[in-house]
């Protein structure tokens, strides 16, 4: 190669560094702009969902201009994943929509601020709040671990057109919910009687199942603070949960299976949170049913009445946490916002039946929604106040810091889906499927144990 | 022959073009694999969980805990058995496969380009789609297209969940390893194959050389180091394959392999040094695997 070659070649690679050396400062850096970037993740992530908070944020914007809103959908099977890889890089958002679940591990890792959460909560009134609502996420002295936002709870939701042809009760009981799983199997057209969650990479069984635990007085730990998942409770509500699969779809099945069995007519019953209540009236693209006017022959059971008499119903918060160390104060105004007036009540009716209010003050507009006039008042009434019925393994009175922790950890290791999965298959038996519960939350028990010294 | 010391102006001018040229890619390497590398056994020797990891380089020190932790987990022994099996088996399959094709596309035939890019098709497609595609096909409903072909054809009455049953679902995701890195052996071995002189081949014929003789005496020593180094390059790729089970299975129904368990230990239990070590774990045993075996096999 001769110079002039040379120059040339050097010329094309200094080119190529100044594109690059360019690109990488053109990314926004926070000192050169004078506006406070508040990151909001959020699982609310389809893209009319999406619009309607970036409505919101820019209300907010309007009312602040020195804030900037970055409103980011994600995936809510990523976001460990993602908390995870923001968090290594030092990039936490500074809000995210999360369940009340990963409240206690989050807490305990000490990635959140508690003074913030507490913060908007007092600041937008305590009285305005369900007590349920507070309840879930009060930390031991009295703050609040995070803001909650919205919520739903989980229904048996069943024909109840077949069950008057067939005489059938209510699937309240363990009793009924088996006999109608028996008698509706092959009639009335269904090919399945019910859908268990059986995928082992799936959350859904482990939410019905804690229903069915729950009904029965079957908790992961006891009032002494012993593992107690092999307890008789516990092994019963096991054996009643994977018992069903005789009557029930085959396949690793989640959610997506359960519902479209239902809206197809194949299955008559199904465990789902109010989320389906606008599924089963066709509101929903892609997921109309097939079965016609089927709003109208749904009928509705939240409570499960176990083998010894107890009772519970399932729900879950969903909260916004805001991280450590973020920009708190612009977090803590963009939160007031998000839960005031109008603001609210448009993010609520992106999907009113799944989005329950967690403020008393929003209840009157949100009822008024299209929706609620397609089911009768009953269901209403019991949604709206499914905060003060709902119950979760994570906050039954027993349970402190740790244990929720370890509940935390739990769902997140899907040890529940696994065990299901194995008795179902059969490379476990229902006892052998408790002891290895009882181990494998034994185990997660003692590592927090010994990381909260 | 001049002595380096007495480089030419025109020779130093170039060595340093070379070095500059070669720059960006030692970065690359050295900021995307190295440094990675060097990070993760740090990671694996010390505790590290969400509240510290934005902080790893003052994490507490805790030597082989994290190992010994991964190592008595319960899933361990069986991702490591696992992994043993879908590696060797998914590669030989890929090889074996590849091998064939090779030897079909060796010679010319009407329609030889054709086949050949149909072949290239399952290594270039996106993985995600082919992962999807094959989910759909094997779904175990009756919107499964195996099922729906295997129920109107008669020969099963209920529909099967392929990837949903222990045993069937290993084996299963070894075929479709298989399909999928064949083209690479393929191309490999296609490319030694155009090598062998034709000659050799004449003399045997000339000698009432069978094909199978042909082929057992000519063709297979001559590619022995290529099957060799494919086998050893496709195993030890396949052992680090993470993407490819989870995207099928999610690890369930035994297919978890070891980086599916570093997965879960990182990203599902927030213990980065337990999956850290995990990963470490896969690199000695490719490493041992890797002396034996260029000792043994490719005796180099």
């Amino acid at each position: 190669m001769n110079g002039k070659e040379i120059r040339w070649v050097m010329a094309a690679l200094a080119a190529g560094f100044m594109v690059v050396a360019s690109a990488a400062m053109a990314t926004p850096s926070q000192e050169v702009t004078k506006k406070t970037v508040v990151e909001l993740w959020s699982t609310d992530n389809e893209e009319y969902r999406i619009q309607a908070y970036e409505k919101v944020a820019a209300h907010f914007m309007s009312a602040s201009p020195d804030v900037d809103v970055r409103i980011v959908p994600i995936d809510e099977a990523t976001t460990s994943q993602r908390i995870a890889t923001a968090r290594g890089a030092n990039r936490l958002p500074d809000i995210a929509r999360v369940g009340v679940e990963r409240v206690a591990p989050f807490l305990a890792d000490g990635i959140i601020d508690v003074d913030a959460a507490t913060r908007v909560i007092k600041e937008l009134g305590e009285d305005t709040f369900y007590k349920g609502v507070l309840d879930l996420v009060r930390t031991p002295d009295g703050k609040y671990a995070a803001v909650p936002f919205d919520g739903w709870i989980q229904a048996l939701w069943y024909r109840a057109d077949e069950f008057k042809k067939l005489n059938l009760a209510p699937p309240i009981s363990w009793d009924d919910i088996q006999k109608a799983s028996m008698a509706l199997k092959g009639s009335e057209g269904n090919l399945y009687g019910i859908t268990l969650g059986t995928d082992p990479g799936q959350n859904y069984g482990a939410q019905v199942f804690e229903q069915i635990a729950m009904s029965n007085g079957a908790f992961p730990f006891d009032t002494n603070g012993n593992v107690t998942m092999n307890s008789p409770e516990m092994v019963e509500a096991l054996s009643f949960y994977t018992g069903l699969q005789q009557y029930a779809a085959p396949g690793p099945n989640y959610w997506k299976q359960a519902r479209e069995f239902y809206i197809t007519g194949q299955s008559p019953m199904l465990w789902y949170s109010t989320y389906v209540m606008d599924d089963l009236v066709g509101l929903q693209k892609g997921v109309e049913p097939t079965v016609k006017d089927l709003g109208n022959l749904t009928g509705f059971a939240p409570k499960m009445v176990g083998k010894r008499g107890g009772s519970a119903t399932y729900g879950q918060l969903v909260v916004m946490t805001i991280f450590k160390g973020t920009d708190v104060d612009a977090a803590v105004r963009l939160l007031k916002a998000m839960l005031t007036g109008q603001d609210y009540i448009d993010i609520l009716f992106l999907s009113p039946n799944g989005k329950i209010p967690v403020r008393t003050t929003a209840v009157s507009a949100w009822a008024k929604n299209d929706i609620f006039a397609r089911y009768p008042k009953e269901v209403i009434d019991t949604v709206v106040n499914g905060y003060n019925t709902m119950q979760r393994w994570a906050f039954a009175p027993q349970m402190g810091p740790v244990q929720r922790s370890v509940i935390g950890d739990m769902e997140g290791r899907l040890l529940v889906p696994q065990a299901v999965s194995n008795v179902v298959e059969g490379s476990m038996t229902v006892p052998q499927a408790a002891d290895w519960l009882q181990q494998r939350v034994a185990e997660l028990y003692a590592t927090r144990k010994a990381a909260a010294k | 022959m001049i002595a380096s010391s007495r480089l030419s102006l025109l020779q130093r001018r170039e060595q340093r073009l070379a070095y500059l040229m070669i720059f960006p890619t030692f970065a690359a390497v050295v900021g995307l694999v190295i440094f990675p590398v060097f990070f993760s056994i740090w990671i694996s020797l010390h505790r590290i969980g969400l509240d510290n990891l934005n902080d790893v380089f003052r994490a507490p020190f805790v030597g082989l805990l994290n190992y010994a932790h991964a190592a008595k987990d319960y899933a361990f022994p069986a991702a490591l058995a696992t992994s043993l099996v879908y590696s060797v088996t998914g590669t030989a399959v890929a090889v074996a496969a590849g091998l064939v094709a090779s030897l079909l596309l060796n010679r010319s035939f009407h329609g030889r380009g054709i086949v050949r890019t149909v072949f290239l098709i399952p290594y270039v497609a996106p993985l995600i789609s082919v992962a999807y595609i094959w989910r759909w096909l094997l779904d175990p409903t009756v919107r499964g297209v195996v099922n729906w072909l295997l129920l109107r054809l008669g020969v099963i009455e209920q529909p099967v969940s392929w990837l949903g049953t222990r045993g069937m679902s290993l084996a299963l995701v070894i075929l479709i390893e298989g399909w999928r890195y064949f083209p690479f052996a393929m191309l490999m071995i296609l490319a030694r194959l155009q090598g062998i002189d034709a000659a050799l081949y004449e003399a045997a014929s000339v000698d009432g050389a069978s094909p199978w003789v042909k082929f057992r005496r000519i063709t297979l020593p001559d590619l022995r180091y290529v099957l060799g180094i494919v086998f050893l390059i496709r195993l030890m790729w396949t052992f680090n394959k993470f993407d490819d089970i989870f995207l099928l299975t999610g690890g369930g129904f035994g297919t978890r392999v070891l980086p599916i368990l570093t997965y879960e230990f990182s990203f599902r239990l927030f213990d980065f040094g337990q999956g850290a070590a995990t990963a470490m774990f896969l690199v000695l045993i490719v490493a041992a695997f890797m002396l034996v075996y260029i000792r043994k096999v490719l005796q180099w």
